[in-house]
């Protein structure tokens, strides 16, 4: 065949044609991407990791943890919730409007009221242009979709912006775990982590994760008990030894603990529930008035409790136990609910008629009193729930009373705890 | 206008000068390509037991999940796929071209560079020091090594390739010689932007899955179906069928082979997975062209009587791309990979394609040309038809309970009510029998390292013999006179 340098010319075009679609138009699109501004604010995202955290990814890539966990969110799409914010003056003409848009709607409505759920963007638009010609105001919130999601695993699916300071990125494609693009949000708590990574069968049943012994160092307690060591299960504990973690294991901890979905973007829009608590700010800015707190509680939850509890605080079926209406929470006394937000809980427990088997995170260290009081207020006080305040005074005297490094207890436990 | 003469790979005469020429670079490649066999086979072991004892080795780091699980492939792909794949495209275009291998010196150096570089991968990722980037995770020091090594055996096949005496042009001439420039094009790229100097963000997703889409697809491919066409006619004894539309699967596969790989769920902008689905699903014609083509071949040709032998290798193998190639092709499908994505279906498919299509193809190949090059029969013949037997039902019992976990497991995943460990508590049953598939494939890569190392004893004994006959041969009297 004379035409054999032909083929093999035309064959190395072709070839090129994939290098040029792949290689160079990504790069050439995205290679000059720049932070993004977040959704109704001022601040730029992504911003680079710093310190332990920027180290932990070295370590999340060399102990290949990519091989069973991806670190992306699937998102379906979006859709409406239409909240009134403010009946107005004609409050009789609002709920009309209101229940023109929605007939299932209760007789009664109030502030914040969820006029509309689950709604396309087009109906949301017709439900706030009648409800503001009503003369109430009403706000849309935007609700990414999908089991990912539904799972709690981000508040929105993942998008290019996320991993700009990825190096290498680490995306995965196995799920032999679960994802982990939002684990900072979910399980806040660095002694959780590490607990975890030392023996995750003291903390999740029939978990098929390697226990990371190599990343932990047991030492005997001398004179002076590390402040790194691990608060360990009962079960794990030896006698008069420590288990400390390496420099290691606190970077990829740390790595872990930066991990999380929920800014809202130009081109990923979601609306963290009750407001952004990134956006809310600093708690100066929101404010001592009992509307401001109860909203402050309700950002707070959405974007750390509500990812298991749900925002409708019902739990997951035959995973997360239910908040609203549970023994723990609706009653008098805080302090069980107090323990269990500062220190977590690990074993059995019965809520609700139930029997669940749990390892929540602790929130003590993600959160502050004043907004550990804010957000138990706000579970106390929602979806039925009809317990008191709490003020943040409440908070640092439970503190206080557990001590810097609290255990986390099961069912039993707590109950010999005074309410 | 005169007719065109097609080739046909069943005149060519085996040529025992070529044989003779291409001895030490072959007995270098498979040599150590049947003991990364093995190793990658070990690691794979351990990998797979960690998931019913996550307990099993967990003190040692050097033998993390996390880190055997990626040596294993990587032992797989580049410690035996890649170097057998070079060797026998060596021994293709030699042969086909009717040209002895000249400087078969370098050849052997190369493959040494490369078995070298393989281990210093290995311990650079047993170590910790992988690049973090899927089919890539070899340290820049081992990749550097490959590249060269790659180089080297790349350019001698070339310069040979155009040497040949023989100058007609047969379509697995096409495959083999887009298959040698394309692996240092790819694997350059992948390297000096991922590693060397890394591009940001996401566009390293989009760089990496296109190498490996074009790697573990389209240079596989090229190898392993550019030899399938030359042993398929050869042991059915009728031509290929044809040799236009061979030509018509060649460039099918070139134009759209090559775009798939990017998952249709990924963070990318969206023309990105929209193309790479679009060219999947257009990489049907050239997949089901090759099956077509070795359906037609085999049809009618000679009842061949090694049952177990070479030849049912080539034929598994050729099975396997087709079935492979078409679960690549659903899984960029957005609406199946919405289930199949992130789950076992992916490591299902990988397996399918790196163990039932190209290392069964290459057995084969081995087996056939391996004791003409070396001029012995293998040591344990009987041996061949075991390890077909028992990597047949390897493959199928690591890759059919993988894919019909990994659809379960997705189907569980994409129910919010099921809970995590629910999904994964699925899916443990069927990794349980993907062990014992992998056990399976571990004994029949024993059977073919054996005959390998076998045969290599053999000829290295009569070697050592004959060098030592030479040396103590009694001087001519003649010149002992004078």
């Amino acid at each position: 065949m004379k035409n054999g340098a032909l083929i093999f010319l035309a064959a190395f075009i072709a070839l090129g044609g994939s290098w040029c679609g792949f290689v160079l138009a990504p790069q050439l699109q995205l290679g000059g991407t720049k932070q993004t501004a977040i959704l109704n604010s001022s601040e730029v995202y992504p911003v680079d990791r710093l310190g332990e955290a920027s180290l932990g990814l070295q370590a999340y890539r060399a102990n290949g943890c990519a091989a069973c966990h991806t670190k992306q969110v699937r998102q379906d799409g979006v859709a409406c919730d239409v909240i009134l914010v403010n009946s107005g003056t004609n409050r009789l003409a609002v709920q009309a409007a209101a229940q023109a848009v929605n007939p299932a709607l209760p007789g009664l409505i109030g502030s914040r009221q969820t006029v509309l759920h689950n709604a396309s963007k087009a109906a949301a638009d017709v439900a706030i242009s009648k409800i503001s010609s009503a003369g109430g105001k009403a706000e849309i919130s935007i609700i990414a979709t999908g089991p990912d999601i539904a799972r709690g695993w981000g508040l929105r699916g993942s998008v290019a912006e996320d991993f700009l300071y990825d190096n290498p990125i680490q995306l995965g494609s196995l799920r032999a775990g679960p994802d982990l693009a939002d684990e900072g949000a979910r399980l806040p708590d660095i002694n959780w982590q590490l607990v975890h990574l030392y023996a995750p069968r003291s903390l999740i049943e029939g978990s098929v994760m390697p226990p990371y012994r190599y990343l932990f160092k047991v030492r005997k307690i001398g004179g002076k008990p590390s402040p790194d060591a691990l608060i360990l299960p009962p079960e794990l504990v030896l006698a008069s030894r420590e288990i400390v973690p390496t420099p290691e294991a606190k970077e990829l901890a740390a790595y872990l603990l930066s991990l999380r979905v929920d800014v809202p973007l130009p081109d990923a829009p979601v609306t963290p529930p009750g407001g952004s608590y990134a956006s809310v700010g600093g708690e100066s800015q929101a404010g001592s008035g009992e509307e401001a707190m109860f909203a402050r509680g309700r950002a707070v939850y959405g974007s750390l409790c509500g990812l298991c509890h749900g925002n409708d605080g019902l739990g997951k079926t035959d995973q997360v136990p239910p908040l609203a209406g549970s023994e723990w929470v609706n009653v008098r006394g805080f302090q069980r609910a107090a323990r269990i937000a500062l220190a977590g809980l690990n074993g059995r427990i019965q809520a609700k008629g139930k029997d669940w088997n749990l390892s929540m995170a602790a929130m003590g260290a993600a959160l502050s009193d004043a907004d550990l009081a804010t957000v138990l207020t706000f579970i106390r006080q929602s979806w039925g729930n009809q317990a008191g305040a709490v003020t943040a005074d409440d908070v640092t005297a439970v503190r206080a009373a557990i001590g810097a490094r609290p255990q986390p207890m099961n069912g039993d436990q707590l109950k010999s705890v005074p309410e | 206008m005169n007719e065109i003469k097609i080739p046909d790979t069943r005149t060519e005469t085996p040529d025992s000068r070529v044989d003779a020429s291409l001895r030490w670079p072959l007995f270098a490649l498979f040599g150590g390509a049947a003991f990364w066999l093995m190793a990658g086979s070990v690691l794979a072991m351990i990998a797979s037991i960690k998931f019913h004892a996550p307990g099993f080795l967990a003190a040692c780091p050097w033998l993390t999940y996390g880190r055997v699980q990626p040596a294993s492939d990587d032992a797989l792909l580049y410690g035996f796929c890649i170097p057998a794949g070079m060797g026998v495209a060596l021994w293709l275009l030699a042969q086909l071209g009717q040209t002895p291998l000249r400087g078969a010196i370098v050849p052997v150096f190369a493959a040494k560079l490369w078995h070298l570089g393989v281990l210093v991968g290995l311990a650079g990722i047993l170590s910790g020091n992988s690049t973090g980037f899927v089919w890539l995770e070899f340290p820049r020091a081992a990749s550097v090594m490959l590249f060269f090594a790659y180089l080297l055996l790349a350019l001698w096949a070339m310069m040979n390739f155009a040497a040949r005496r023989e100058r007609a042009l047969f379509p697995s001439h096409w495959f083999l010689v887009a298959a040698l420039f394309w692996f240092p094009w790819i694997y350059s790229t992948a390297n000096l932007f991922l590693v060397i100097w890394p591009v940001r963000g996401v566009v390293q997703f989009a760089i990496n899955s296109w190498f490996t889409n074009n790697l573990l697809f389209v240079w596989l491919a090229f190898v392993g179906v550019g030899a399938a066409f030359y042993f398929l006619p050869k042991f059915s004894g009728r031509p290929l069928q044809t040799y236009y539309f061979a030509l018509f699967a060649f460039w099918t596969l070139v134009l759209f082979g090559t775009w798939c790989g990017i998952p249709p769920g990924a963070p990318l902008p969206a023309w990105m997975p929209v193309l790479s689905s679009v060219a999947a699903t257009l990489t049907i014609v050239p997949v089901l062209a090759v099956g077509v083509i070795a359906w037609q071949t085999l049809c009618g040709g000679e009842k061949c009587a090694t049952r177990g032998g070479p030849f049912c290798f080539i034929r598994f193998g050729t099975l396997s791309f087709v079935l492979s190639s078409l679960m690549l092709i659903a899984t960029a499908c957005p609406r199946i990979s919405r289930v199949t994505e992130f789950t076992w279906f992916g490591p299902a498919q990988t397996q399918l394609q790196l163990y039932g299509f190209f290392a069964m193809t290459m057995f084969g190949a081995v087996y056939h040309l391996l004791p003409r090059v070396a001029g012995f029969e293998f040591p344990f013949p009987k041996l061949v038809r075991v390890h077909f037997w028992v990597s047949l039902f390897g493959t199928g019992l690591l890759v059919l309970p993988l894919a019909i976990g990994g659809v379960e497991q997705g189907l569980k995943l994409n129910h919010p009510d099921v809970g995590f460990m629910d999904a994964l508590k699925a899916t443990l049953p069927f990794l349980r029998a993907s062990t014992i598939g992998l056990m399976l494939l571990l004994f029949g890569n024993l059977l073919f390292a054996l005959n390998v190392f076998g045969l290599t004893f053999v000829w290295e004994k009569a070697l050592v013999k004959k060098v030592f006959a030479a040396v103590t041969a009694p001087l001519n009297a003649p010149e002992v006179r004078a």
